[in-house]
């Protein structure tokens, strides 16, 4: 896949972090990622850069646990300003939690594509890389 | 078996009443047999000395019924029972018909025996015996066999007879006692000894306790309050009739009064009778309503108190049940993490071929393992306070550990210049744990110092209040404050962590809340953001 993508990944997990990275340059070190560490970090990247396409990222990876604004309360924030927002970023919610309630909650909601639990490993960063730009 | 129906009715009390009484009856009646063969003459002693001793007749069927009684209440000798009831109906009748006069060899030959008839004729008018004493015994003997049978209507009739022979030897002793000369005109109760007939009385009264549900026993024998009263009253209510009645006999015979005069005092009397009976009652059944109020209360007491450990229990459970929830999730959140990271790391590991990367990797590793290894630690210190009985209670004053946790921070005091004061002159100490106590205060220290306001000098303030015969504690501050609305329920959660700080491991809490609840308290916490925070522990 030729396009280059800005990936945003939203975890407090320092670990995390750093495989996330390591493994989306492995499967195409074209791609970028920008890291935030918790939502309101992220929230407030984004609502800064709404009209910038260029610097809103394609993907995110968004945790639920997280201090200060967890996954959920990203989530409000961002189904608020979403419609200021230049770009259609596709959200995956990423977490170690199999709680079906979980799970449930985030089917309810239509900004998230789908619902990953960790550990993520290449193949199913490869197959989501590859899906995105079909 | 039919006999085991009485062994149950019968309880044992009454039981060993009856056995000692057919054992007195037995031995006054072989006595006065003995009486007759050695001609003793203590009759004269007696009360009702004008009476008959007890007849040979009446004595030896006193003592086979007294035997035949012991053997139904014990349940033996089922057949001897029965052809002894049988023999002693046979007796009864070859004697009605003696007396009838049927003359018959036979009966002659049966019943004339010289050495008895000698004996007799020497002392009494007539040897045989009355009309009242064969019809006792015939019935009585004919109430045994229905006893014994299992047919109910048998049962009943025997009870019923049995009454019958209880109301003739009443009236055989009210008539005997005064003392008509007896006439040989009068058979029915002419040969009756007043003693025989009293002992009959008491038989047949015996023998219709072994029935305890069936006739007049059921109203006499029973724990009720019917029981109680007509046990109580019947005594007093006989005593009465009999005294009046002697008394009219009395008045009759010395002619005092004229008869419509004595009319009019026995009436009197007996309407002052009823007035004690119905005192008697009233006494009585207003003791056993008292005993039974008394009763009821007792049982209401009991129910609250049991009402109220039971909602004590269901709470504790209630709340070890929510500590497990909540154990679970934590499990399952904080271990998750760092094992799907080396998961993902040792995949990468493999994968990896510079050795610069693979030793970041390591470092990576010994990360992550270390973060594991702090969270199971601390988790564990949760569990323990949680589940520790040895929870030992001491005489504390907050001030002093109040002074020692300020000590132990006093480098990071100082160089935020935090002002630290207390109040502890409403409540000086507690019985507390030393361990807790000290490690809830330098928590809430640390906690204040932490997340103190960047823009403006902190000032921590700790102060403890007796409210509601309770201890309370309060810690207060002027810092970086939370949103409770956001953060409310995860504000004691472990590992939960609201703001941006290099130490904010988010356990203080949880451990402080595990402390206070693990001996019995509660933890509240009021907050405005950028205001201040206030904790308020009530131990």
């Amino acid at each position: 896949m030729d396009k280059k993508l800005l990936i945003a990944i939203v975890d407090d997990d320092l670990i995390f972090q750093f495989i996330a990275e390591r493994l989306i340059e492995s499967i195409n070190s074209e791609h970028q990622t920008i890291i935030f560490s918790d939502g309101k970090e992220a929230i407030d990247f984004i609502d800064s850069n709404r009209n910038e396409i260029d610097t809103l990222p394609d993907i995110i990876f968004l945790d639920i646990n997280m201090p200060v604004m967890n996954g959920w309360q990203f989530l409000n924030k961002y189904i608020e300003i979403k419609s200021k927002i230049e770009k259609e970023i596709t959200i995956y919610i990423v977490s170690s939690s199999k709680n079906p309630d979980d799970f449930i909650k985030a089917e309810n909601i239509n900004e998230v594509t789908d619902y990953i639990v960790k550990p993520i490993n290449r193949e199913k960063y490869t197959s989501i890389l590859d899906s995105f730009c079909k | 078996m039919n006999l085991m129906k009485f062994h149950l009715l019968m309880n044992l009390q009454n039981r060993k009443k009856l056995e000692i009484l057919s054992a007195i009856i037995v031995l006054i009646s072989i006595i006065s047999f003995l009486g007759y063969l050695f001609k003793f003459s203590f009759y004269s002693i007696l009360p009702y000395p004008w009476s008959l001793p007890i007849q040979i007749n009446s004595s030896i069927n006193l003592v086979l019924f007294c035997i035949l009684l012991h053997f139904i209440v014990n349940k033996k000798n089922n057949l001897f029972i029965k052809y002894c009831s049988i023999l002693i109906i046979v007796n009864g009748l070859l004697n009605l018909l003696y007396i009838i006069h049927l003359n018959s060899g036979i009966l002659n030959s049966i019943f004339a025996n010289p050495i008895l008839d000698g004996v007799l004729i020497g002392r009494y008018t007539n040897g045989r015996p009355c009309v009242a004493s064969i019809l006792s015994f015939t019935l009585m003997g004919f109430s045994f066999l229905g006893i014994r049978s299992k047919n109910k209507i048998f049962n009943q009739i025997a009870q019923a007879t049995l009454h019958l022979v209880t109301l003739i030897s009443i009236l055989t002793i009210l008539g005997l006692s005064d003392h008509i000369p007896s006439l040989d005109q009068l058979y029915f109760f002419s040969n009756f000894s007043i003693y025989g007939a009293f002992m009959l009385m008491l038989l047949s009264i015996m023998a219709a306790a072994v029935q305890p549900n069936l006739g007049f026993a059921a109203t006499f024998i029973g724990s009720k309050i019917g029981h109680e009263i007509s046990r109580s009253l019947f005594p007093k209510i006989l005593f009465s009739v009999l005294i009046v009645g002697y008394l009219k006999i009395l008045i009759a015979r010395s002619a005092l009064i004229n008869e419509a005069s004595a009319n009019a005092l026995l009436q009197t009397s007996y309407i002052l009778i009823a007035l004690f009976i119905i005192y008697f009652t009233k006494e009585s059944l207003n003791k056993i309503d008292d005993k039974r109020k008394e009763a009821e209360s007792k049982i209401v007491l009991a129910n609250n108190s049991l009402e109220k450990r039971i909602m004590e229990r269901t709470n504790h459970l209630t709340q070890q049940n929510k500590q497990l929830e909540e154990f679970a999730y934590v499990v399952s959140h904080n271990f998750r993490a760092p094992v799907s990271n080396l998961q993902s790391l040792i995949d990468i590991y493999k994968e990896e071929k510079d050795i610069k990367i693979k030793d970041l990797l390591l470092d990576k590793f010994e990360i992550t393992i270390n973060n594991l290894d702090t969270t199971l630690n601390d988790l564990l210190n949760g569990i323990s306070v949680k589940n520790d009985s040895k929870k030992e209670k001491q005489h504390l004053l907050f001030n002093s550990s109040f002074l020692t946790a300020v000590e132990s921070f006093q480098g990071d005091i100082i160089k935020s210049g935090a002002l630290i004061t207390s109040d502890f002159s409403k409540a000086l100490g507690i019985e507390y744990s030393a361990l807790y106590l000290e490690s809830i205060i330098q928590n809430l220290l640390s906690n204040a110092l932490k997340y103190s306001s960047p823009l403006r000098t902190a000032k921590i303030h700790f102060e403890s209040h007796i409210i509601n015969d309770e201890v309370v504690l309060t810690v207060s501050d002027n810092g970086l404050g939370i949103d409770l609305e956001e953060h409310g329920k995860d504000i004691f959660g472990f590992n939960k962590v609201f703001h941006k700080h290099p130490d904010a491991k988010g356990v203080g809490l949880f451990l402080v809340k595990a402390q206070v609840e693990g001996m019995g308290g509660t933890i509240s916490v009021e907050s405005k953001v950028d205001a201040g925070t206030k904790f308020k522990i009530i131990f």
